[in-house]
């Protein structure tokens, strides 16, 4: 589905992403773990063309995308679910998810009635704004809203951040539901175990550098990779 | 009581147009983050090339206003494609560069309509007055303008509010990044907000003309007030440029007839009391930074 | 060695003075014994104003045909110089060049009265004559302009015939008057005020609106009912808005209204008012209406070489030279300042407005035309209705 060969980014003078290289297969989940700062939400940020790589190649369905603008390559079918969230504070529940809705004519294409069928509080919350809403009420809008889109992939960049324990639980169900649906997903988590859950494959990241990739059943395995490059974050 | 009526008719009426010519640059400021100061020049262009229309060719007051609006938005079309667009976060350069833009359209109008002003003109139909309360009359312009103000605030929160395109651009106005990361063409939006802005300016100056006639240095002097009026009412919003509009529409005629040595002082007092109470005005929403 | 020294400094020291002494005796005395009489004008060619640079330098060159550039048997050659439009700091450059690198004898102009203003402490310190055609307010001699001459009155005495002819003519009895808050237009108001005054009649309203206002519908909202109207207003653009919302207010039914100048109402803006500003009045000096031979004549010469028409401004700038002309012939050609400026105070000439000559204080007397917006031939004219000779500034002996 995508493939990431080689990718250096830049911000301004610091050298963020070291030659990045990695792959999410269709219909799979691929987590991108790492501490803090090490160049996960860049590499998310890289992928949708917000910094644009200085070197390296993305493929996405078998065509080069580095060079396209972000609006040109989410429109291909990506679809952004970024971290903090990002709700739009002036747009309604309503809005927030049909402002960029598009692609709707496949007959399995999602639509506002699919999403309020997936989460049914939002449909309870359609007219009031949407940063009125919990986080994880919140998080579910931005679900649906980058699946408004109808993308072939999702970028998600940490889900379950700052989200209570429960409403963590919920999220990684309506991922699981997501990925059999056939949506390829790249899954950036500091939740080590919600990431396992899901993942068909994982990559660690640090300052910049794929330091390790396998299953994830591999990497239970291996202790010191876990607490060389997860840390604490591993027992979270 | 009669005074308190004329002055709230004309507080009013003179908002409406102030309305018309600030919806337009608030938008643009909001959207495109370009405080476009030859917004009050395109007003004037709008005007002359009405006038051109209505009182040169002897053709339909409405004719005109379109005619102004379709101009001035073609002058915005080359406006932004043509420079505004590779200014993006530049400030000094888009001041400098609108500022400019005054000069040139000025300069132009001097050109093709000569330095002699223009006498208000409006359809026949508005022309003249009709009677009011006790001995009074009123201008009927005027409430042609008052009403074209009211149906536009109308259309424009409509738009705004109650359409797709108009969520697109309060979301861009929210969080440009985001909104193009969900695969919209965030550049054509604001282009096509910017050009609508634009003309907007052009019928508002055709509709104010209809009021105030027109002169060459119409570009500078309105700009002056319209950017109080965007502070007063916050940027980016129908709303704030609405409610900013009738406001200082009605400090200035109030102040005019009960306070006429301060009343244009009276303006700015109101301007810097908002501003240190609300820094984002009236009706402002936060824009982020880009 | 030190001889030496003191004979250094007093070289340098008679230098320095001789050098010193150059331009004074060369540009200001020396005009009496040269072949050409040059004169310095200052025109407005550029700016907002530009429109009567251009006629002010025909109605000149006109008067200068005339005579066949000639005056005593000498030259005359014309300086000229643009005074420009909003910087005033432009024509006081321009009126040092002309004085100091140029040597002109005698100074016209600036147009522009806030140019005037910026000029005036300069020509003022220098023995120069300088025939201005900016209009002066009643306090113009408070610089000291000993060798000043204004060509049109003084702003009050502009209109002071007005009121005269308001109350004694047309039985007005009260006024309300709308001006803007700028120095001359008060001094319009003033001369109009003080003239009904003086005869009985009562000012019930004054209201004075910013310069660049256009929306004058509030003050008008705010009007008190009077005999009259009298609008002290400056440019076009305001007489424009302020009439189009008087119309609409429907008052020119019930006021009729007093304007201070003609000049700010030019033709193509009055057809394009329409016939509701029939009956206006205002006052001016030159109307292109007036029936006596040199207005026939400047009109005529006018008209075949420049194809267009001319105003009261441009009649200044015919006035002018013509009576610089006759002052030159009576002193021989010579520009000193004092023989120059007695030869001025005894011109007597018919021009265009009619007989002409400076009042004690230097400021042109002329009669004057109280006028009235009429429909002649199928286009609005202003109408002469009564005439009122001339005579000096009655600020100048005021108590």
């Amino acid at each position: 589905m995508i493939e990431l060969r080689d990718v250096h980014t830049y911000y301004a003078d610091s050298y963020i992403l070291q030659g990045i290289s990695l792959e999410v297969k269709e219909g799979s989940v691929a987590a991108l773990l790492g501490r803090n700062g090490m160049g996960k939400t860049t590499t998310i940020r890289t992928i949708i063309g917000f910094t644009p790589p200085r070197e390296g190649i993305i493929r996405f369905k078998e065509k080069e995308i580095q060079c396209l603008k972000p609006h040109k390559i989410a429109r291909m079918g990506i679809g952004l679910v970024p971290q903090g969230r990002q709700i739009f504070p002036s747009l309604s529940v309503y809005e927030n998810l049909t402002m960029a809705a598009r692609d709707m004519e496949r007959g399995d294409a999602w639509n506002i009635n699919k999403i309020y069928n997936l989460f049914p509080i939002l449909k309870t919350r359609t007219r009031i704004k949407g940063t009125l809403l919990s986080g994880g009420e919140q998080q579910m809008l931005t679900i649906g809203r980058a699946l408004m889109t109808n993308p072939a992939l999702l970028l998600m960049d940490e889900p379950s951040e700052g989200l209570a324990p429960i409403i963590v639980e919920e999220i990684g169900h309506i991922i699981g539901r997501l990925k059999e649906s056939g949506i390829s997903i790249l899954l950036v988590e500091q939740n080590i175990s919600m990431a396992l859950d899901l993942a068909d494959y994982v990559y660690i990241i640090s300052k910049g550098v794929i330091e390790y990739e396998s299953k994830p059943d591999d990497l239970i395995k291996n202790e010191e990779i876990v607490s060389n490059y997860l840390g604490v974050a591993g027992n979270e | 009581m009669e005074l308190i009526i004329l002055n709230v008719l004309n507080g009013v009426s003179f908002g409406a147009i102030l309305f018309l010519l600030c919806s337009g640059l608030s938008l643009t400021f909001g959207v495109m983050g370009i405080l476009n100061l030859s917004h009050g020049a395109l007003y004037m262009v709008g005007a002359y090339v009405g006038w051109s229309i209505a009182v040169h060719q002897g053709l339909n007051f409405w004719l005109a206003v379109l005619a102004g609006g379709l101009v001035a938005g073609l002058l915005g079309l080359i406006m932004e494609r043509g420079f505004f667009r590779h200014l993006h976060g530049m400030i000094n350069e888009q001041v400098l560069l609108t500022f400019g833009f005054i000069y040139i359209l000025t300069n132009l109008c001097l050109w093709i309509w000569g330095g002699v002003p223009k006498a208000p003109y409006t359809a026949p139909s508005f022309s003249g007055s009709f009677d009011i309360v006790g001995d009074w009359t009123y201008s009927k312009a005027r409430l042609v303008v008052t009403g074209i103000g009211i149906v536009l605030a109308a259309v424009l929160w409509f738009f705004q509010e109650k359409t797709r395109i108009g969520a697109i651009i309060r979301a861009g106005m929210d969080n440009k990044e985001m909104t193009i990361g969900l695969g919209i063409n965030y550049g054509l939006v604001a282009t096509f907000v910017f050009i609508l802005g634009c003309f907007i300016a052009g019928a508002a100056g055709v509709i104010g003309a209809s009021l105030f006639g027109v002169t060459l240095d119409l570009g500078m002097s309105i700009l002056l007030l319209a950017l109080v009026v965007v502070v007063v009412g916050g940027k980016g919003s129908v709303q704030g440029a609405l409610v900013g509009g009738i406001l200082i529409g009605l400090i200035i005629s109030f102040g005019k007839a009960l306070f006429p040595q301060i009343s244009t002082f009276l303006v700015y007092l109101v301007m810097i009391v908002i501003l240190l109470i609300k820094p984002s005005g009236i009706m402002g929403k936060k824009v982020q930074d880009r | 060695m030190k001889e030496k020294k003191i004979l250094f400094v007093v070289v340098v020291l008679f230098l320095s003075l001789t050098i010193l002494t150059i331009p004074f005796s060369a540009g200001y005395a020396k005009s009496k014994n040269t072949k050409s009489i040059k004169i310095g004008v200052l025109l407005p060619l550029t700016g907002p104003y530009a429109m009567w640079g251009k006629m002010f330098q025909n109605s000149m060159e006109l008067a200068l045909d005339s005579v066949g550039w000639k005056v005593a048997g000498k030259k005359i050659e014309l300086i000229i110089e643009d005074e420009g439009g909003e910087d005033v700091s432009m024509a006081l450059e321009k009126a040092k060049k002309l004085v100091e690198a140029n040597r002109v004898g005698l100074l016209l102009g600036p147009f522009y009265g806030g140019s005037a203003l910026s000029v005036m402490p300069y020509t003022s310190s220098i023995p120069i004559v300088n025939v201005k055609w900016s209009q002066p307010g009643k306090n113009k001699n408070e610089i000291g302009n000993k060798y000043g001459f204004w060509v049109p009155t003084t702003y009050p005495d502009n209109t002071y015939p007005l009121g005269q002819y308001a109350y004694e003519e047309k039985g007005i009895r009260t006024v309300t008057t709308i001006g803007s808050d700028y120095d001359c237009a008060y001094e319009f108001v003033e001369g109009f005020t003080d003239a009904f005054k003086s005869k009985g009649g009562k000012v019930i309203q004054q209201q004075w609106a910013p310069l660049t206002e256009i929306d004058y519908t509030p003050y008008l909202s705010n009007l008190k009912m009077a005999d009259a109207m009298v609008i002290g207003t400056l440019g076009p653009p305001a007489k424009l808005a302020l009439f189009s919302q008087y119309d609409q207010l429907g008052l020119f039914k019930k006021m009729p209204i007093f304007i201070s100048e003609v000049g700010t109402l030019p033709s193509p803006v009055m057809q394009e008012m329409g016939d509701k500003i029939i009956g206006v009045k205002g006052v001016e000096k030159f109307l292109t209406s007036l029936k006596n031979p040199e207005a026939q004549e400047f009109l005529k010469s006018y008209q075949a070489k420049y194809k267009s028409v001319p105003d009261d401004k441009a009649s200044d700038a015919y006035s002018g030279m013509k009576v610089v002309l006759a002052a030159l012939k009576a002193t021989g050609g010579d520009t000193d300042p004092d023989t120059l400026k007695k030869a001025l105070l005894n011109v007597k000439l018919n021009l265009p407005p009619g007989p002409f000559q400076f009042s004690e204080g230097r400021v042109g007397m002329v009669p004057l035309r109280v006028s009235e917006v009429q429909r002649v031939g199928g286009k609005l004219q202003w109408v002469p209705v009564k005439e009122y000779p001339g005579r000096p500034p009655y600020v100048e002996t005021y108590p």
